[in-house]
């Protein structure tokens, strides 16, 4: 009789494995859409052979079917339900963290620390991107054999130069490895902008600057890390931009609350702090022309219109003309912490062409020749640049700047505000204020 | 694919159930053919272009049992088949693991400049091997029968929750059970509670440990302090131990799933007070291989004294070459050798029980395993020796720093349960208070919250490899 809750209990174990693990199984699409899983196996098949060069041998169809099969059946759980489920799992993971009192969570691609302050910071190792800073050194040197300025815009990281706000022992070395790489480029002669300076004397700006939950800065940096390149551009480049562009008294301040970002989905919402963004939309009347190559979904869109149609930054190559302004060409080359300053350099140019690198797929030496630009920018941060060699700068010289093979997605965080929220109840509140 | 992965948990795992019990209950072949084919599916999953070198070795290994079995009685001819078995399955062995080592070694040692391939290593190549080679050996010896059907001895070397990394299933234990064996809602229960166990002890307590030690190992010499270096060593004890254990769990909790009995492979080896009694514990699969397989075979202990330590220095060589090709490894065999062949010669277990050297003699076997997977961790022979002089204070670096403060500010609750649950507690508490039926009530609450929690993690999607996996 002893033993007998014994194997009550663990038979009750039992089904209650199969229940759970029956019931997860649910939550994907290949039971109950077998044909459409079996279809998509068959177009990452074809994606993946796609992207081959030459024939494949027999090990390399192996190896594309098995990733073709590996990402269907990962995609096939991305339905509403799966989403949702997948949501909640880990706010109960963001809670537990919370409960014993864990700072930071370290997964194969990142390490992330809640700073004194509650932000969410990416922990940064230390990386020599001494090899990066060469390949940024040449590119400089090839633009200048063409006549071309070239300007590097080191855009900061969410943990202040000046005030880190790590807890004790925690390190990130983003500060350290920006100071190396910028001390590298002035050496060899590279026109250099730190933005981590703009708030220098202000520390707690620079946070409130940055979202709480992501890497990436606000629109209201974005805007400020303008306002100190349009000076330097004006002071150094030959630029005319108007001061009223500049100055932030000539804009409103909108504001979005309740807001959760990439880490919110990875860290839980409550391991991570409700986010907000703050915007800066001018009051001065503004006339663009956009022609951009949108990745997802892929198509080309042309607007002509205010400001608001530079908001939505999901694409890869975007060509802006201002019509208020008569003259100067820039091209932006710069990756998801650009989308944010590529809404405001076309107020400070006439023309201005944006381009991730890490999606580029056209020839940028006919894009030089044709667009003739008066300056080229890149704008990352020292990671960015690390990633920059490393997906793209590593190709031989004589193909860098010509031909580029699309890679993985861009980061689409930063569209939110325009877009209709529609998936898993991320935006809570959709609430605007104007400031 | 991983056992702590979604795609195992809620595709892979339910499908097989679903099939095996589900529709071919009735068909003990269809569903052994099932089993095969879906672990040689679970191996491609991870490696598609080296399930053919196992299909390959499944195949080979298939012949040699046949005609190992057809000239057991020719002693000259069964010797003959079994030397030419082991130098093939060796061969593929020796060619994945051990050829890059061994040519970067001659090109080091001669100064030479022979080119050195770069070859990938299989997943599970060491242990696939060794249960091929135990098919073979066990028929030579009378132990089991040979396999008519290819696709048994596919099943029996290819079996997915030992495929990987272990436990080391000998070809005797599992023979009967290709055909013979009964399947059971008890059994099914009991494999689902060893699974939920091996599951957790991966994803909460092996997975943060890791942080830990990798934060401690990976750290620039100058920056780890004394502490810290004790803390990482500390943490890989416990990841390594949980890591595998765990892994050992969940691949005798499925294999009990589906009605299979495997050997037990850890019986808490940290609460050992010697070495000896340590290996005794830990990975008894691959000891009890060694010892079956090569120590006996060599004259055991049934020798002089002078033999009797070149066995146990063969034995301990290959232990440490096996787990990888690199001299830490073999470092780290030949540091348990030594430390054996003291204990067997001053008869170190038979002495010194009393109540006051007996916690002494434990603390020696803990510092033991723990300097021994310091060892084992280390990138090489020069990153143990100055990991070394950090953990005796000979580097120079300060005592204590933030960083300690730090990491163990992260994994304090985890290291409290590591080192509770590295210890019999469990199998105490049953015996103290099982079968009342408020304990097993509580039973089925922590188990439901613990594949609850390992869940969470899963789905997070933590830092998750398997360190045997590079065996």
């Amino acid at each position: 009789m002893k033993w007998y809750w014994r194997y009550i209990g663990q038979r009750l174990i039992g089904i209650l494995f199969c229940v759970g693990i029956f019931f997860n199984l649910a939550l994907y699409d290949i039971p109950w859409h077998p044909y459409t899983f079996a279809k998509s196996v068959y177009w990452e098949w074809e994606s993946c052979l796609g992207k081959e060069t030459t024939p494949p041998n027999i090990q390399q169809v192996c190896e594309c079917l098995r990733n073709a099969v590996r990402n269907a059946v990962q995609s096939s759980r991305n339905n509403p339900l799966g989403k949702r489920a997948d949501q909640h799992l880990i706010n109960v993971f963001g809670s537990i963290q919370v409960l014993l009192d864990i700072q930071s969570v370290r997964d194969d691609l990142s390490h992330w620390c809640r700073l004194k302050n509650g932000y969410v910071a990416m922990l940064v190792p230390r990386q020599d991107n001494t090899e990066a800073a060469d390949a940024l050194i040449q590119f400089d040197r090839w633009l200048k054999t063409k006549n071309i300025p070239f300007l590097f815009v080191q855009a900061p990281h969410l943990v202040c130069k000046y005030a880190p706000e790590l807890p004790r022992g925690a390190t990130c070395f983003s500060d350290d490895n920006t100071n190396r790489l910028l001390d590298y480029l002035r050496e060899a002669g590279v026109d250099c902008l730190d933005t981590r300076e703009i708030f220098r004397d202000c520390p707690q700006k620079h946070y409130e600057c940055f979202l709480k939950s992501e890497t990436h800065w606000q629109m209201e940096y974005a805007f400020y890390a303008f306002q100190q390149t349009g000076r330097h551009l004006n002071e150094k480049y030959g630029f005319s931009i108007p001061p009223e562009v500049l100055d932030a008294d000539n804009y409103y301040r909108v504001r979005d609350d309740s807001v959760l970002y990439g880490q919110g989905e990875r860290l839980g919402e409550t391991f991570v702090p409700e986010d907000h963004k703050v915007f800066f939309l001018p009051k001065f009347p503004t006339q663009f022309i956009s022609d951009q190559e949108i990745y997802w979904p892929r198509k080309m869109l042309h607007q002509e219109g205010s400001f608001d149609i530079l908001m939505p930054p999901r694409t890869m190559e975007e060509r802006v003309i201002n019509q208020n302004i008569p003259s100067k060409r820039v091209l932006l080359i710069t990756d998801s912490f650009g989308a944010n300053f590529s809404r405001y350099m076309p107020l400070g140019c006439h023309e201005m062409v944006f381009v991730c690198p890490l999606r580029y797929h056209s020839d940028l030496d006919e894009k030089l020749k044709q667009m003739q630009p008066d300056i080229v920018i890149l704008l990352l941060t020292a990671r960015g640049v690390g990633r920059l060699y490393t997906d793209y700068i590593t190709l031989p010289l004589e193909t860098r700047y010509t031909h580029r093979r699309l890679k993985f997605p861009f980061c689409a965080t930063l569209c939110e505000p325009w877009c209709a929220s529609s998936d898993g109840g991320r935006h809570r509140k959709f609430q605007r204020e104007v400031l | 694919m991983l056992f702590s992965s979604e795609i195992f948990l809620f595709l892979f795992l339910p499908f097989m159930l679903f099939v095996y019990y589900g529709l071919l209950f009735r068909w003990r072949s269809l569903q052994n053919l099932f089993l095969l084919g879906m672990s040689l599916l679970f191996y491609a999953y991870g490696e598609p272009w080296f399930v053919l070198v196992m299909v390959t070795s499944i195949l080979a290994n298939w012949i040699f049992g046949l005609l190992v079995e057809k000239f057991r009685e020719n002693r000259t001819a069964g010797r003959g088949i079994l030397i030419a078995m082991l130098v093939v399955n060796l061969g593929i062995l020796g060619y994945f693991k051990y050829w890059m080592f061994f040519l970067g070694n001659i090109n080091y040692f001669i100064g030479s400049y022979i080119p050195i391939p770069q070859i990938t290593l299989p997943i599970g190549i060491s242990f696939f091997t060794f249960q091929a080679i135990s098919y073979v050996m066990d028929i030579y010896r009378g132990k089991g029968k040979a396999q008519k059907n290819p696709c048994n001895v596919g099943l029996y070397i290819a079996f997915f929750p030992q495929l990987i990394a272990g436990p080391i299933v000998r070809y005797e234990t599992i023979a009967e059970q290709i055909h013979g064996r009964r399947e059971s809602l008890d059994d099914f229960s009991e494999g689902a509670c060893r699974f939920i166990v091996g599951l957790s002890k991966k994803m909460l307590l092996a997975n943060t440990m890791a942080l830990v030690a990798d934060a401690a190992f990976e750290m620039a010499p100058t920056d780890r302090c004394v502490l810290m270096a004790w803390m990482g060593a500390l943490a890989y004890t416990f990841q390594i131990y949980f890591d595998f254990s765990g892994y050992s769990d969940m691949a005798i909790g499925l294999g009990k799933m589906f009605g299979f009995h495997f050997l037990e492979n850890f019986q808490y080896p940290y609460v050992s007070r010697s070495v000896s009694e340590f290996w005794r514990r830990w990975h008894m699969s691959l000891s009890s291989f060694f010892r079956d397989y090569v120590y006996i075979p060599l004259g055991g202990n049934r020798v002089n004294n002078a033999r009797l330590i070149l066995n146990l220095f063969v034995v301990w060589a290959l232990t440490g070459l096996w787990h990888g090709a690199n001299w830490t490894f073999i470092g780290w065999g030949l540091f348990y050798f030594v430390l054996l062949v003291f204990e067997k010669y001053t008869g170190f277990e038979k002495r010194g029980n009393s109540s006051f050297l007996l916690p002494l003699k434990h603390l020696y076997t803990i510092l033991a395993f723990v300097l021994g997977w310091v060892l084992f961790r280390a990138e090489n022979i020069a990153a143990a020796g100055t990991y070394f002089q950090t953990l005796f204070g000979l580097a120079g670096t300060p005592f204590f720093n933030d960083f300690v403060v730090f990491y163990f500010h992260e994994s304090r609750y985890f290291f409290a349960f590591a080192v509770l649950f590295s210890m019999p507690v469990v199998p105490w508490l049953e015996k103290r208070w099982g079968g009342r039926a408020c304990f097993e009530m509580l039973r089925v609450l922590a188990y439901c919250a613990l594949f609850f929690v390992s869940v969470v993690y899963v789905v997070q999607g933590g830092r998750n490899p398997f360190i045997y996996f590079n065996f």
